[in-house]
């Protein structure tokens, strides 16, 4: 016991003076955390995400343009800005209230094929994204047709104007009167998913696998410089090597799981952005963390036995974890991708912790609900450390 | 006393033995001198001693113990000194004798033994890689002597340092031997071998082609050791 504790204090002792590796797996996950969190905040809100910035250049300046721009003044998906900061520019056409008014009489004409003389003009910005561009066009079309048809019932029809206000009341698709709420795996309601519930997990995982390329360099450092040789003629066999390498990074990964789930709740919030809910199971907080650190330091250790070099350990550990992060929905959201792209995360083990973890956090659900994905990732890192052991017998 | 009699070694895919019938009896309390060009089979034969590497065949015995039935017990008996510093450069001096010592199954009493013996009191809370490269060299050593072990295995312990270092390094050999400790020593300075071995084999493509007490390889009319080395491995470069 005194000699396991021996290396496993000498390997901590080593990670703690190598500051590269400090940085790798404690800073720059809580940076991206940081940044991430905020920067998708927006796009996990579905109020926000329509609040598009849009310029009106009233070109007309009849009586029903200024209707039509007050209206789209008062769209709640819509913000009246100035032309250089807009993602969609509208000109409000000469001729617009005059046309609009008389549309009606040359219906006929229309339906029989007449081209109609267009009404507004309505540029894009090229960086809009296509669902938004869809979402304001809906927005504009329902805007005009509801300036269009007021006027009709009230001038043309003769409706009084208390009849045309229910009228716009019950048409007004905001006024439905549906009830949408997100269920948890146990049925119970739960809060809508925001982004620093997508970010904390995702870049604590990413953070856990970055392990590989401390774990590996620090492996062929020692190989190098002749310890491992010394080790060995001092009786430390492979599984006494793997396990006192293997605890330290756990508790490294323990950490790094605490730290990143604090910033999550206390620092996000500071800074402006959501507060992270944890769910109702911290043991299966820590079933799904340990699993995905023992899949991480079986990789790592798999990475060191292979590689010669540190400069190989450095680019294969970071490059498997780049690869492993992009296809697991760790950098991009699993739920933006098409559908073809979703079904490849599956083969990435960083996918299967995601989904562990949302599966507490976000899904309410308990340890048991992540035995599967725990499963998955245990068998990940059982297969890597079977070739590990085969590498190192191999190789020495 | 080590005993190596007969020991043969060929690597995978090798056109030749890296080791050709070897047999060495070094006794106990002496220092025994390992010669031989790049390549002739030095590292290869204290890997097989420290069970690093399996021998085809041969028989080896470290004092009573034999290499096939007893290697944890041989290492537990054996202090190994590579050539490379095999110590972690990140850590103190002491930090790298505490752990190895550890490893070892070593006291405290056998720390302040290899501190004493190197010379190191005054360096132990000194990062090992900012040592000065003699200083290294003996941190190296002591790490080799935390079991107190009853041999040694040093693979040239005395490469790249100055000639104050190789001084003080020899006499610390020739004085653990005078404790007792049977020592193996490798290296390729000549005036080395003279200063601290009394027996000398000269290893070349796997096999011994001279062994015996120095005085008497030289009294074959040799003007010194390099002279008799050369004459018996050739002139030619062995790296080319």
């Amino acid at each position: 016991m005194a000699r396991f504790l021996a290396l496993c204090s000498k390997e901590l002792l080593l990670l703690l003076r190598d500051k590269h590796g400090l940085l790798v797996l404690f800073v720059v996950p809580a940076s991206f955390i940081l940044i991430m969190s905020l920067a998708l905040q927006d796009a996990f809100n579905p109020q926000s995400m329509l609040r598009i910035h849009v310029a009106i250049s009233n070109l007309d300046g009849g009586q029903l343009s200024h209707t039509l721009e007050k209206a789209l003044r008062e769209s709640p998906g819509l913000e009246i800005t100035a032309t250089g900061d807009a993602q969609v520019h509208v000109r409000i056409l000469k001729g617009f209230s005059e046309l609009l008014a008389t549309r009606y009489d040359f219906a006929d004409d229309y339906i029989q094929g007449e081209s109609e003389p267009t009404l507004l003009q309505v540029s894009y910005s090229p960086g809009i994204p296509p669902q938004l561009k869809a979402a304001v066009a809906l927005t504009l079309r329902q805007v005009v047709q509801s300036v269009q048809s007021d006027y009709l019932l009230e001038t043309v029809l003769g409706y009084p104007r208390d009849k045309i206000r229910l009228l716009r009341y019950v048409n007004d698709p905001r006024h439905l009167p549906i009830a949408e709420n997100f269920v948890a795996q146990n049925g119970h309601r739960m809060q809508a998913p925001t982004s620093v519930q997508q970010n904390v997990p995702a870049w604590l995982i990413f953070a856990i696998f970055f392990t590989v390329i401390p774990l590996a360099t620090t492996f062929v450092i020692e190989r190098g410089q002749g310890s491992l040789l010394r080790l060995r003629a001092l009786n430390v066999t492979a599984v006494e090597l793997f396990a006192s390498k293997a605890l330290p990074y756990y508790i490294v990964n323990m950490v790094q799981m605490l730290l990143m789930l604090a910033i999550g709740i206390w620092l996000v919030p500071l800074l402006g952005g959501d507060r992270l809910t944890l769910g109702q199971s911290p043991a299966g907080l820590w079933l799904i963390g340990s699993a995905t650190s023992f899949a991480a330091i079986s990789l790592a250790l798999l990475v060191a036995v292979v590689v010669r070099t540190t400069v190989q350990a450095t680019i294969a550990g970071g490059a498997i974890s780049l690869i492993l992060a992009a296809l697991g929905g760790i950098m991009v959201p699993k739920m933006v991708m098409p559908p073809a792209m979703q079904r490849l995360t599956e083969i990435s083990p960083m996918a299967w912790s995601l989904d562990g973890f949302w599966a507490i956090v976000l899904r309410q659900g308990g340890w048991q609900d992540v035995l599967p994905q725990a499963g998955m990732l245990m068998l990940f890192g059982l297969l890597s450390l079977t070739f590990a052991g085969y590498f190192y017998r191999h190789h020495q | 006393m080590i005993k190596i009699a007969h020991l043969s070694k060929r690597y995978h895919g090798a056109a030749s033995a890296a080791l050709d019938d070897v047999s060495l009896t070094i006794d106990r309390g002496h220092v025994f001198g390992l010669l031989g060009p790049n390549g002739a089979g030095k590292t290869t034969l204290i890997s097989i001693l420290t069970g690093m590497l399996q021998k085809d065949v041969g028989d080896i015995r470290v004092g009573d113990l034999s290499l096939d039935r007893d290697l944890p017990a041989i290492r537990r008996r054996i202090g190994y000194v590579p050539q490379q510093l095999a110590f972690y450069p990140s850590l103190t001096a002491g930090e790298n004798l505490r752990i190895f010592s550890t490893l070892s199954g070593g006291s405290g009493e056998q720390i302040r033994f290899s501190v004493e013996t190197a010379n190191l009191g005054r360096h132990l809370d000194q990062a090992a890689g900012t040592l000065s490269g003699g200083l290294q060299r003996r941190l190296n050593l002591a790490i080799g002597l935390l079991g107190k072990p009853d041999f040694l295995l040093l693979d040239e312990p005395t490469v790249g340092v100055d000639p104050q270092s190789r001084h003080f390094l020899i006499q610390t050999i020739r004085s653990l031997a005078q404790q007792g400790i049977t020592v193996l020593y490798t290296t390729h300075y000549m005036d080395e071998i003279e200063r601290a071995c009394e027996r000398i084999a000269i290893l070349d493509h796997g096999r011994i082609i001279a062994e015996g007490p120095l005085k008497t390889l030289l009294a074959q009319g040799d003007a010194n050791l390099e002279a008799l080395f050369l004459r018996l491995t050739q002139h030619g470069t062995r790296d080319d």
